[in-house]
């Protein structure tokens, strides 16, 4: 289980961005900008 | 619908059927050793095929993707409903078993269809509206940096004054 940016595809690497959960509200994608709503859990 | 919007639709139908017939009998004609008649085939069908985006520009202009979406969804709902249903119905009374079965499947392959273009639709609106999100961010972000130099022109300008 991955999460995706769905906007411009971006897979949230836990080992380099942290865990997905320990993330802050503001967090963007460091890709597009997209914020935490816009990622899919796939 | 004018005679001339008509017109284009019949001529829009003629062309995609040439185009596709093309392609069959290039496919007949290749199987059979005939490389050159194939690709006279596909070279014309390739024509036919531009012929017939021309009438259809005529006829739906240039629609945004989501409304492209919406009328593909719209096409293939019309085939599994009405179309497939109708022809499947009239095959059966005349008995003819092939084009049954033919209707039928097709029918449900034009409902699968229509189901992944809207749940491409669907994805696409998602990502529409989280771009906007961004778009607003971004709007905001300038108008602070705007609003900063605003505020420093007027602290220069205000200590020059002093």
């Amino acid at each position: 289980m991955e999460h995706v940016c769905i906007v411009c595809g971006h897979v949230h690497d836990e080992e380099i961005e942290g865990k997905w959960e320990d993330l802050a509200e503001d967090f963007l994608c460091p890709e597009c900008g997209c914020g935490k709503d816009e990622y899919e859990l796939l | 619908m004018s005679l001339t919007l008509d017109n284009l639709a019949s001529a829009l139908a003629g062309e995609s059927q040439a185009h596709i017939k093309y392609r069959y009998f290039a496919k007949i004609a290749r199987a059979e050793g005939f490389e050159d008649v194939a690709k006279h085939f596909e070279h014309t069908a390739d024509q036919e095929l531009l012929h017939a985006w021309g009438h259809l520009e005529l006829l739906v202009g240039k629609p945004t993707t989501e409304k492209c979406l919406e009328m593909a969804i719209e096409g293939e709902t019309y085939e599994f409903t009405t179309m497939y249903p109708e022809f499947e119905y009239r095959a059966k009374a005349e008995h003819n078993i092939e084009a049954v079965k033919e209707f039928n499947e097709q029918g449900r392959e034009s409902q699968q269809h229509a189901q992944e273009f809207k749940a491409v639709l669907e994805k696409a609106s998602k990502r529409f509206a989280a771009l906007s999100k961004i778009e607003k961010r971004h709007a905001e972000a300038y108008q602070n940096k705007l609003n900063d130099l605003k505020n420093k022109e007027q602290w220069a300008q205000e200590a020059g004054g002093l």
